[in-house]
């Protein structure tokens, strides 16, 4: 009795990967339109964004630079967002919707994620926000154009000047003191990482670090988060050019849900997507 | 889960997440500026996907066109918690891709890997797009897997070399391909829920 559905979910499973891989046939996709239900929804999505990881991954080494008459292209078709508000019964986004009805993704598009709304914008709100932007600048010209004491105001801080702020003005911060990893550097390193999860911001600071040459590699952070995921979140890499106190932005290249870790590893210039962790050296554990 | 997400974005987490700067982001809450940096950043990206898998120059700069479209309208969709930006936007890039050869019954032509390393131009820096973290997990996932199937996932995804194709090229019965391929692909999706950071992570735990 168990086995039946089980065998019909495998089925589902396969027709729905190879939905993703664009090779069912004409009698696979007419029964792959029977089957499938909201309930599948999900699996499909994963799929779907498994395989654009997947392609991802591999053409990694294949950029190329768009050609300058494709790009204007695009920046004219960009230029048809912005429609007349008189003309809105032809909303570019519905001729663009025409030109593909006999597409399958198109139609599996608005199956899985519900009714489209077009994000076209009118003339009349491209208009207020220029007004919009206009009167910041002229705002903030008034502001901070005659006065040089708000004209320092300006200055970007520096990144210990930001840590601070967050530790004074932020509630519930995470604050963990760096200790040793699976590779402990020879000499003793201290500080510690304060992250906001409200804010999604963050700093190291590090005390005796050894200095990396940026040509020979780089510090890479790493930020471990169970609840979001099992693989880390890159938090990106960085340079330490002195054994004094040094302070680094967090820069998580993902949303962070819940952190129980924070590691340091030593990787090659630029950085890596995938950590081998042989040089581990720094672990920063947060106590749920 | 993932797609519930999608479903209903978060109208508050949208206007308060600092991540939503993203450029998706920017242009769901209608930023006019955001569009150009979008394809600024993804450009090269999409354009290297679509010679990829489409040899005729046009049939790829009117699919890139296609997708960036595709990519505005989809915007809003967007949530940094599920996906990154990058793999959002290929994944958009994969359904219009697969669309256009089913339209066009185009033949799956891939481009030689020697022909692609010529073509390979000097990018412009805004063009570079770092490696998402999903990227680096289904590279990782993809090793695990039997030989065959990379190496039909590979011509499949990569190249979008249709299964017939890779049947003749690999001597292995049609059926066989369409198989590793799809069940190829589930194993890479249910390995990239797996990490081998979870002992790091319950050592820290």
């Amino acid at each position: 009795m168990s086995s039946l559905p089980n065998r019909d979910d495998q089925h589902m499973q396969e027709l729905m990967a190879g939905k993703v891989l664009g090779d069912l046939s004409k009698e696979e996709l007419q029964e792959f339109g029977e089957l499938f239900s909201a309930s599948n929804a999900n699996d499909l999505q994963e799929l779907e964004l498994a395989a654009a990881a997947l392609q991802l991954a591999l053409a990694d080494a294949l950029k190329q630079a768009m050609p300058d008459s494709l790009r204007q292209r695009i920046a004219d078709a960009s230029a048809s967002l912005f429609v007349p508000a008189s003309d809105e019964s032809v909303q570019f986004s519905q001729a663009r919707r025409a030109e593909s009805t006999d597409s399958e993704n198109s139609a599996l598009d608005d199956a899985n994620f519900g009714q489209r709304k077009s994000s076209r914008l009118t003339w009349r709100e491209g208009a207020a926000w220029l007004a919009v932007a206009a009167s910041l600048l002229f705002a903030a010209q008034l502001w901070f154009g005659s006065d040089p004491q708000k004209q320092r105001m300006t200055r970007v801080p520096t990144a210990t000047e930001s840590r601070l702020a967050l530790l004074n003005d932020s509630q519930n911060l995470i604050r963990v003191d760096w200790s040793n990893g699976k590779t402990p550097f020879e000499n003793s390193v201290t500080g510690d990482v304060v992250w906001s999860n409200a804010s999604q911001q963050g700093f190291m600071r590090f005390v005796g670090m050894p200095p990396n040459d940026p040509l020979q590699g780089q510090y890479q952070l790493w930020i471990i988060d169970p609840e979001r995921d099992a693989e880390p979140i890159d938090g990106g890499v960085f340079n330490i050019a002195s054994t004094g106190e040094v302070v680094v932005p967090i820069q998580a290249k993902l949303k962070v849900l819940k952190v129980a870790a924070f590691a340091i590893t030593i990787e090659q210039p630029g950085g890596v997507v995938v950590s081998t962790q042989d040089r581990l050296p720094l672990l920063a554990q947060v106590l749920n | 889960m993932i797609t519930s997400i999608l479903l209903n974005p978060n109208p508050t987490l949208l206007e308060t997440d600092p991540l939503n700067d993203s450029v998706l982001c920017r242009i769901a809450a209608g930023d006019p500026t955001a569009v150009d940096e979008c394809v600024a950043l993804y450009g090269g990206l999409v354009w290297s996907l679509a010679r990829r898998w489409f040899k005729n120059s046009a049939d790829a700069e009117d699919l890139t066109q296609e997708v960036f479209v595709d990519v505005w309208q989809s915007a809003k969709r967007f949530d940094p918690g599920v996906a990154s930006e990058v793999v959002f936007i290929t994944m958009i890039a994969r359904r219009r891709m697969i669309d256009r050869l089913r339209r066009s019954s185009a033949k799956l032509d891939a481009v030689s890997v020697e022909a692609s390393a010529i073509e390979v131009m000097a990018s412009p820096s805004q063009d570079r797009v770092e490696l998402a973290d999903e990227a680096a997990k289904a590279a990782r996932c993809l090793e695990r897997l039997s030989k065959e199937q990379q190496k039909i996932l590979t011509m499949s995804v990569h190249q979008g070399d249709s299964h017939s194709l890779i049947s003749r090229a690999l001597g292995i019965p049609l059926g066989t391909v369409k198989s590793f391929a799809r069940r190829g692909l589930i194993q890479l999706r249910d390995c990239m829920k797996k990490s081998a950071w979870a002992q790091v992570s319950e050592t820290a735990s």
